[in-house]
């Protein structure tokens, strides 16, 4: 085609995209006529991208975030700081950007919501008013689920499944530990936050001992008998570190059920072990916030419509990422990010009053098992006949196993710029 | 780009597919002043047919997550900003085939229907213009 045929086509379709947009031919969602006031609480990877994605299809539209930091450390890539490829600094952002296109971020600990008053309380003794609330305020740890392990001996035994002090603690710990030592990484059962990420922290540690400390081991005490992309980890692992890193799964006593932090001892359904280092990930359920509105129902998610992710017991209260229940989707960040799209959506056509969209959510998990070798599990959902958020069938899947080296490195250098793109989408 | 036998064969029924890109150049040549008619006919069956059964902005806004904010890459994703409509066209029907090897769009494509590819090209390409 000549260019400047088409251009004067482009122009024209321009004009008739104009006239198109003056009659209400406009795709959903997307006119900006949507206004109110709505209140986003948790600056994590479904709270930051729904703030920003509310601002982006409604600029008529208050859009509040209330994050209790100033800045939030990613859990994706904390792995690799626990490893020694990155420090902590490099996997922290700003709300700079969100201030820049209209999100008032308020830096505090918001302690209650009153679903009566449409109110959310905050550490300061302030309250905000919204016409309606997006919680993603990610996990709370149940301490005492392991006999043992809660707040003050997790000092002892980090459980770094929040990114921050507890990731460089564990860090500091494995720098400090001698060679030949044990390190133990205990594993909850389905579902907690990230289902790959104990096997990708146990490939990156075993990384780091490997050239540091090269007669250590890695021990995985898993409450599970299987766990994600768990052929293609084995396949690595013994391509990597053979003989290194040693999976116990639940039937074979993997069960951690009590821990002695101050002897250093870990507690199985058969045994005891006393690792040099013990990483415990405790179970999970939704952060404590929501219990405020009664939204998780005395139980540990909250139960939400998967097309809105307006609360089901709360329907102005939307709830998304790690807190909620979302089908087949893993609790990913970038399962939060998808939701927080879809939710800011359906949020912006309820507010003008139309149908919410049709949705399509996606999912991509990367997991680096050493600088260069990647692997990967990928989802394209859809709602079901009945209404839930299902895979589509055909689509998605992992990785292939026995692939090359230059497939696994691939993967790596896109694991890196995944991170670089979501954070951006996040954030920028 | 050579087996336009396979692409053809594998279009939805009933689905309208363009293929090859190079006969998509030609009609864009050829029908000259009725062009802007047929676009904005299309953009009325596109308001009116399609949107009811997917969101294009939408499913856009997921590849942000891996592409970047508006397909514009910051590292070493490849951008997708700059992709004409053809060449969106050939890289998500390849990859929903099996046609084009990928790491991870082979997955992702394969989750979407040629329709909604179609409308993605479109939307895209009417972007990097």
């Amino acid at each position: 085609m000549t260019p400047s045929r088409f251009l004067d086509s482009r122009r024209d379709l321009l004009k008739l995209a104009g006239a198109a947009a003056l009659t209400g031919m406009v795709p959903k969602g997307a006119s900006g006529r949507a206004t109110g006031e709505v209140v986003v609480v948790g600056g994590g990877f479904g709270g930051a991208s729904c703030a920003r994605y509310l601002r982006r299809l409604s600029p008529n539209l208050s859009v509040t975030l209330v994050e209790k930091n100033d800045s939030f450390a990613t859990c994706p890539f904390s792995n690799t700081v626990i490893g020694g490829l990155r420090d902590l600094e490099s996997i922290k952002h700003h709300y700079d950007g969100l201030r820049r296109i209209g999100v008032a971020v308020v830096t505090a600990n918001a302690t209650a919501v009153d679903p009566e008053a449409n109110t959310i309380r905050l550490s300061s003794g302030e309250s905000i008013t919204y016409d309606r609330l997006v919680l993603s305020p990610g996990i709370d740890l149940k301490w005492n689920a392991i006999d043992g392990y809660n707040e003050s001996t997790a000092q002892l035994m980090p459980h770094a499944w929040k990114a921050g002090s507890q990731t460089t603690l564990l860090r500091s710990q494995l720098e400090a530990m001698e060679d030949g030592g044990l390190v133990v990484i205990a594993v909850p059962q389905n579902p907690f936050r990230c289902p790959p990420g104990p096997y990708e922290r146990a490939s990156l540690i075993a990384g780091y001992l490997s050239r540091h400390k090269p007669r250590s081991k890695v021990l995985i005490l898993d409450s599970k008998d299987g766990f994600s992309k768990q052929g293609l980890f084995r396949e690595g692992w013994e391509q990597l570190y053979p003989g290194m890193i040693e999976w116990v799964g639940f039937s074979d006593g993997g069960n951690v059920i009590a821990v002695s932090p101050g002897k250093m001892e870990v507690h199985t359904d058969f045994d005891t072990i006393r690792p040099d280092v013990a990483n415990i990930i405790p179970p999970q359920r939704s952060a404590g916030l929501v219990d405020s509105a009664g939204l998780a129902e005395g139980g540990d998610w909250c139960r939400v419509d998967q097309r809105t992710f307006a609360s089901e017991v709360v329907p102005n209260i939307h709830v998304l990422g790690d807190s909620s229940v979302a089908g087949a989707m893993p609790k990913s960040g970038f399962s939060a990010n998808s939701q927080a799209k879809v939710c800011a959506r359906s949020l912006v056509s309820i507010l003008q009053g139309e149908e919410p969209p049709e949705p399509v959510y996606m999912n991509t998990c990367y997991s680096l098992l050493s600088d260069n070798y990647g692997i990967s599990v990928a989802a394209v959902y859809r709602l079901d006949e009945q209404g839930e958020i299902s895979a589509v069938p055909g689509s998605g899947g992992v990785s292939p196993s026995g692939a090359a080296n230059e497939f696994r490195e691939a993967e790596a250098e896109f694991a890196r710029g995944w991170y670089d793109s979501i954070t951006a989408d996040m954030f920028e | 780009m050579t087996s336009h036998r396979t692409w053809s064969q594998n279009r939805d029924s009933g689905g309208q597919t363009l293929w090859p890109p190079v006969r998509n150049a030609e009609i864009l040549r050829t029908a000259d002043g009725w062009f802007p008619v047929i676009l904005f006919a299309g953009l009325l069956l596109w308001q009116g047919a399609e949107a009811d059964e997917f969101d294009i902005p939408l499913i856009a806004d997921m590849c942000a997550a891996c592409h970047g904010p508006d397909g514009k890459s910051p590292g070493t994703m490849p951008s997708i900003a700059l992709l004409d409509r053809d060449a969106m066209r050939i890289f998500l029907l390849g990859f929903r085939s099996g046609e084009i090897e990928g790491t991870v769009m082979d997955r992702i494509a394969k989750g979407l229907s040629e329709d909604e590819i179609e409308a993605l090209a479109e939307y895209f390409g009417s972007k990097s213009e």
